[in-house]
């Protein structure tokens, strides 16, 4: 029978208005207790010139700031606050001292020896020396720490040689040429020995360095916050003052949405941000609270990967064709709305060692496209794609995020000369399974890197089965000059050889290259004076300073 | 009774997390993409060096030797996340008070204003209050709520500048997230409370509660609303289920830590320890969830007892 005047209670102690007060407490309480939900002040500049805060908005989350193990660029981003590497690579591509004052390399580039600077030490105390130096490389080849990319950049390191406590050589069981740009990447970075080998797990997500800055926390898919380190004294000369840095702080924050991250720069929840949208970099360049800055990345350009295993892109009429009939000027300026520029091959031009000679190999011209075809025996079809022995002209391609300003585009262009470019929306591990599977013709990407050697993931044969040779190339000669480019140290016989590896690649139109990767752009609040970026496009915070 | 009640709903949740378990071990392990080669794919690892590494994290065992690795790591907290290589568990707890949060501030916010809505709605029946606060609240339930939190940062973070856009940081941090949250549920508490009342203030005792000379509002409260108040409870536990789905918008368009966002990221890279762990931990939750609603249910309408 029913009481709605509420005082019938249960056989136990609690009665049902009780139990409705304490729900009500309890839905109150539990947020109220949540960790984190504080009010934070916002760091002010103390006055114009030093001190204050900046905060970072970043594309992604790096999976740990162990620059052994880390893969990602992204990580890069925080980790060269933190850490110092050997050299330092500067703007104009020539290398200068960072933890080690100066360098020898002997006649066939096997031993780089390295003389160390003195009163450097880590965050946490531990004095830096050459034993230093051994730890860190020992550490990246070690089994156990599963490298991600840092070993990859070692290249044929076979041990490191401890002279005395400020001297250090460098052992390779091969030549190889590009080690110093290795060493001024910050994942050769040089992490303290002591934090490590206490606990190597934590260390991953407690970086410690000799760097200008000193890491605080890392609050998960939130923030990582980093302090000033007083006592940095030994900055490369290639920053305007030494000592330690201006500002107080840098923070950084998550944002994989691309409006997100926008917004965040645009409500000041981010003082500056990684890869703005492209369509919004005008209209920021042109404000008055905001500067922008898009340099296109050295490497692998932004470039279509054919697979010369599947019909039709094994015919080398057809990648020959998908190279002349793009209008890459067009592409470059409607499709990346006018931020980058095109590329003509498998190098950036701002990478060392480019080639200029693949400019003029195919000049945009549909005609001669499809003249080519024609006399390759590509007939046209009543729906004006063409076909051979009973094989259509279609080419299929994963379509990402990373391709829809091109896709559209390419799809009309190609139809023009008879070819059917088909788009599968694919995500990121799915587009990665189907080219390696070769189930797609072509397949989109590029790769950050200033040095060719780079090349040699995507080119040598050995990289077929279940590596990264997309285009499924294998080619003794290539291979051979690969590997003579990664041993060669002087730099004539290199700027040769790898010539010849571009001119070798576009020749055999083992790819499409299509323009410049505009990854490296940022927007930022126009207080922020002197920020910087390097050859690599990656962020120098070191001399910023906050104007009022 | 209530022990032994309890007790039953929990041995058969067994069964269903088994279920849920390989359903969602199947649909990782049969979807393509591999884990490993998304790691590391710029590493210049050869296709050995992956596959050692797919070796050594056990992905090339059996499926069935797989999940049963799956399940005994997770019961041991053992199991880790190949992209961070830190503890699933973890992972999962240290953001789950923040899409708590969220969703339970939704909750109120929609429960509040939905029975307000609803209230209104039905003793104003068949007037144009009934009909606009109809209308305003399926407009909540149609808006996509990706939409809607780009408007809103738009308008309150970017161009007035009361609110931020982003974050975590204090309670102005919480107003969009939990707004958009919580429009869409508005509409449903809205509509269901709008029909109980209507069902409720057609019965005898609440004519023989006006007879008796009450005055409206004592009917109302006293009487009606409390039986209208049963169907919703039971809407409680389902709502904190959808809730926990729609946080993954919130939580990636605010760019808030949530374990919404810790799920999708984890398919996106084809993290099989961390999705499959994380939806587990999400059953378990949501089962004991609704256990606590089903329980409380008991509490609330004393014709009730188990």
């Amino acid at each position: 029978m029913s009481d709605p005047s509420g005082k019938a209670s249960l056989d136990h102690s609690v009665s049902r208005r009780r139990f409705l007060q304490l729900a009500g407490a309890l839905g109150l309480a539990i947020p109220a207790a949540a960790p984190g939900l504080r009010f934070i002040q916002p760091v002010a500049a103390q006055d114009g010139e030093s001190g204050g805060e900046i905060i970072v908005g970043l594309n992604y989350e790096m999976d740990n700031l162990d620059p052994a193990v880390t893969p990602y660029a992204v990580s890069h981003w925080v980790m060269m606050n933190v850490f110092d590497t050997l050299v330092w690579r500067g703007v104009d591509g020539a290398f200068y001292p960072g933890l080690a004052d100066s360098w020898e390399i002997n006649e066939d580039g096997t031993i780089y020896t390295f003389k160390l600077k003195t009163g450097v030490t880590f965050h946490d105390g531990t004095p830096f020396d050459a034993e230093s130096v051994k730890f860190a490389f020992d550490h990246i080849v070690d089994p156990e720490t599963r490298s991600g990319f840092a070993s990859s950049l070692l290249g044929p390191y076979d041990h490191t040689e401890v002279i005395d406590a400020s001297t250090a050589a460098i052992h390779f069981s091969a030549p190889y040429a590009p080690f110093l740009d290795s060493a001024s990447q910050s994942f050769l970075a040089i992490p303290s020995p002591t934090a490590v080998q206490a606990d190597r797990e934590a260390f991953l997500r407690n970086p410690v360095g000799t760097g200008f800055m000193k890491f605080v926390e890392w609050i998960p898919n939130d923030r990582i916050t980093l302090v000033r380190n007083d006592d940095y004294n030994w900055a490369p000369p290639i920053f305007d003052h030494t000592g330690p840095a201006h500002l107080d702080k840098i923070s950084f924050r998550f944002y994989l949405d691309n409006s997100t991250r926008l917004a965040a720069l645009e409500a000041g929840d981010a003082n500056l941000i990684q890869s703005p949208l492209l369509n919004e970099i005008p209209r920021l360049s042109e404000s008055a609270d905001f500067l922008t800055n898009v340099p296109l990345n050295p490497g692998i350009p932004e470039t279509i990967f054919c697979d010369t295993t599947v019909a039709p892109t094994d015919d080398l009429t057809v990648r020959k064709a998908l190279n002349i009939s793009l209008d890459r000027e067009l592409l470059a300026q409607i499709g990346m709305f006018g931020q980058a520029r095109p590329a003509y091959g498998p190098l950036w031009e701002s990478t060392p060692f480019y080639s200029a000679a693949v400019e003029s190999l195919y000049p945009y011209d549909p005609d001669a496209a499809k003249q080519m075809l024609d006399e390759a025996g590509w007939v046209e079809g009543s729906d004006g794609i063409r076909e051979k022995d009973g094989q259509r002209l279609s080419v299929s391609l994963p379509a990402t995020d990373f391709t829809t300003s091109f896709d559209e585009l390419a799809q009309g262009v190609w139809r023009d000369v008879g070819i059917e470019l088909e788009l599968i929306p694919m995500d990121g591990a799915a587009a990665d399974d189907a080219i390696n599977n070769s189930e797609v013709n072509l397949y989109n990407n590029s790769w950050v890197s200033s040095d060719p050697v780079v090349l040699n993931n995507l080119f040598l044969s050995k990289n077929i089965d279940g590596g990264y040779n997309w285009s499924k190339w294998a080619s003794e000669e290539l291979d051979q000059l690969l590997e003579a480019g990664e041993r060669a140290v002087d730099d004539a016989e290199r700027t040769e050889i790898y010539a010849k590896v571009q001119a070798h690649i576009m020749e055999n139109a083992l790819i499409v290259p299509l323009y410049g990767n505009p990854g490296g752009a940022i927007a930022y609040q126009n207080r922020f004076e002197n920020v910087k970026q390097d050859f690599r496009n990656y962020l120098w915070l070191y001399d910023v300073t906050i104007g009022s | 009774m209530i022990v032994r009640f309890a007790l039953r709903r929990v041995i058969m949740m067994v069964p269903v997390l088994f279920i849920v378990s390989v359903i969602v071990f199947m649909m990782m392990h049969l979807t393509p993409g591999d884990p490993v080669r998304l790691m590391m794919g710029k590493s210049g690892a050869s296709g050995e060096e992956v596959e050692k590494v797919r070796d050594q994290l056990g992905l090339n065992d059996p499926l069935p030797v797989q999940y049963v690795h799956f399940i005994t790591d997770l019961a041991t907290g053992n199991l880790k996340s190949i992209r961070t290589q830190q503890p699933v568990t973890q992972e999962f707890f240290d953001r789950f008070p923040r899409t708590l949060e969220i969703t339970l501030l939704a909750l109120v916010v929609a429960t509040v204003l939905g029975f307000v809505f609803g209230i209104i709605a039905a003793t104003h029946q068949n007037t144009w209050i009934d009909s606009l606060a109809m209308v305003v609240s399926l407009l909540g339930v149609s808006v996509p709520g990706f939409w809607l939190a780009l408007l809103l940062i738009f308008v309150f973070a970017i161009s007035l500048g009361w609110l931020p856009a982003t974050g975590t940081q204090g309670l102005k941090s919480l107003v969009l997230p939990v707004t958009v949250l919580a429009v869409e549920e508005i509409a449903l508490i809205a509509r269901l409370v709008r029909a109980n009342m209507l069902e409720v203030l057609r019965d005898d005792y609440i004519r023989t509660a006006r007879a008796k000379g009450l005055r409206e509002r004592t009917v109302l409260t006293g009487h009606a609303l409390r039986n209208a108040l049963l169907p919703s409870i039971t809407l409680l536990g389902l709502n904190f289920g959808y809730l926990l789905s729609g946080a993954v918008i919130v939580e990636t368009i605010f760019a808030r830590p949530g374990i919404g966002r810790l799920i999708v990221e984890g398919i996106l890279s084809k993290d099989f320890p961390l999705v499959q762990g994380a939806v587990l931990l999400t059953a378990i939750i949501y089962l004991i969830v609704n256990l606590v609603t089903d329980i409380s249910y008991g509490f609330v309408d004393p014709r009730v007892r188990h």
